[in-house]
């Protein structure tokens, strides 16, 4: 199969696994509600890295308005997704490898490592969280509240998606 | 054109994300009901505060036009007033101002010029003739009397102060019916002598000093002055009353001019009574 089909079903079920399965999981506790399960911008992080920069960014944006059709916010996940979208050439050059990507290296486990890839990980899920809860309370008047959310939803998120990257080692 | 596709293809991705980003910003404000709010309001905030500064120099240029406007509104109530107490009608105010037949017309003024520090003070106003004003009308302010028209040209009147050794005042003592006529005796321009009260008149400080309304210049009932202090004149039946007015003409600027409907009428009957 070549790299675009695999891309394209690596996009659709991950954003099924958003929004179908991760939506519906409620793991708050009364009235401690800063728990919420975000790992759709993985298929961004795992796009090749030769990937045209606008592309990335148009991708992120399809993905994010996807997420957020079923999230019934339109254009907070967008905007999320466009800005990590944006911002993945830069943190991808802080994990580069000494000898440089290869032609076709995908910025996952198996060509990265466990180290690198989790800080890859860590960075850009930590910016996608902060912008989307900024952009959904859309005013830093909530910043307390914007700050507890990004970072429990960051640690049981991270938690999963390097979970998830074990099991289907990409 | 070539420097332009460079450029696009360098930056190409900050343009798109800048312009997806605009996008999802307009998408969110447009279709999320919590954000669309708060965007509404925060747009408020700072329009509102920009609104009030623009209006704030707009109205500044043209506080000339709107005191214009409100002198002209001033005129009309303080008009309404006057006439409601002189006439003898019962029943009440809405009634007397829609039926609008007023015994004193006034004119709002403003002063060109005027001294307060000689013996025979006087001031020009700004009106003349063509704004509807002649000789002989009473000049009054809503805190009193302050002069009266001498005469006038097209555009400008020359008018009497109160504080002017020529003037003389109908006046009476508020409440009670002793008239005496009110003068300036040259020294305080803040206050105002009353002569001609009878001995026996019980006048205390604090009383209103008002027109009588026995001539045509001045509506009956407009204050002149708090009785200060009095003294009774020896040798002679009568009280002088000192006034202290009011209004502050050192600072006056603006007036009414106050036009009686029924001048000629009651003059002519004056000059008939002398006649006959």
């Amino acid at each position: 199969m070549s790299d675009s089909v695999i891309i394209g079903i690596r996009f659709i079920v991950i954003v099924c696994f958003q929004v179908l399965i991760l939506k519906n999981i409620d793991i708050n506790f009364a009235s401690f509600q800063y728990f919420h399960l975000i790992i759709y911008p993985l298929f961004v992080m795992l796009l090749p890295v030769r990937t045209s920069k606008p592309l990335v960014i148009f991708l992120a944006f399809l993905g994010g308005m996807c997420v957020d059709l079923f999230y019934d916010s339109p254009g907070i996940h967008a905007s999320a997704a466009t800005l990590i979208g944006f911002i993945r050439p830069n943190v991808l050059k802080l994990i580069e490898p000494v000898e440089g990507f290869g032609v076709s290296d995908t910025p996952g486990f198996k060509s990265l490592g466990f180290g690198p890839f989790l800080i890859y990980a860590a960075i850009m899920l930590f910016v996608y969280l902060l912008f989307y809860f900024s952009v959904e309370a859309f005013s830093f008047l909530y910043l307390g509240d914007i700050l507890l959310r990004t970072i429990f939803s960051f640690i049981v998120s991270v938690v999963l998606l390097v979970l998830v990257q074990l099991i289907f080692r990409i | 054109m070539r420097a332009i596709i460079e450029m696009l293809s360098r930056y190409g991705h900050v343009v798109l994300f800048i312009f997806l980003e605009f996008f999802c910003f307009l998408i969110i404000i447009n279709f999320n009901i919590v954000q669309g709010e708060i965007w509404a309001n925060t747009t408020n905030i700072f329009s509102d505060a920009l609104n009030s500064r623009v209006r704030a120099i707009s109205n500044y240029s043209q506080l000339e036009l709107k005191n214009d406007s409100l002198r002209l509104e001033n005129a009309r109530l303080l008009q309404q007033i006057v006439n409601f107490k002189v006439s003898d009608t019962e029943g009440n105010f809405e009634d007397f101002v829609e039926e609008g037949d007023f015994d004193y017309i006034l004119h709002p003024v403003t002063v060109c010029a005027k001294t307060i520090h000689l013996n025979n003070n006087t001031m020009t106003l700004c009106q003349g003739e063509s704004d509807g004003l002649t000789k002989r009308m009473g000049l009054i302010t809503n805190k009193g009397v302050v002069g009266m028209t001498a005469s006038c040209s097209d555009n400008f009147c020359k008018a009497l102060l109160v504080v002017n050794r020529l003037s003389q005042i109908s006046g009476k003592i508020s409440g009670k019916e002793y008239s005496g006529s009110v003068n300036w005796n040259g020294h305080d321009p803040r206050t105002l002598t009353m002569s001609a009260v009878p001995k026996y008149a019980s006048v205390s400080l604090g009383d209103t000093i008002v027109t009588s309304g026995f001539s045509t210049m001045f509506p009956p009932n407009i204050p002149i002055g708090i009785v200060s202090g009095y003294k009774e004149v020896s040798g002679q039946n009568e009280l002088e009353i000192e006034v202290s007015m009011l209004e502050d003409l050192a600072s006056l600027t603006e007036a009414y001019a106050v036009m009686y409907t029924k001048t000629e009428e009651k003059e002519a009957l004056n000059i008939q009574d002398i006649n006959e």
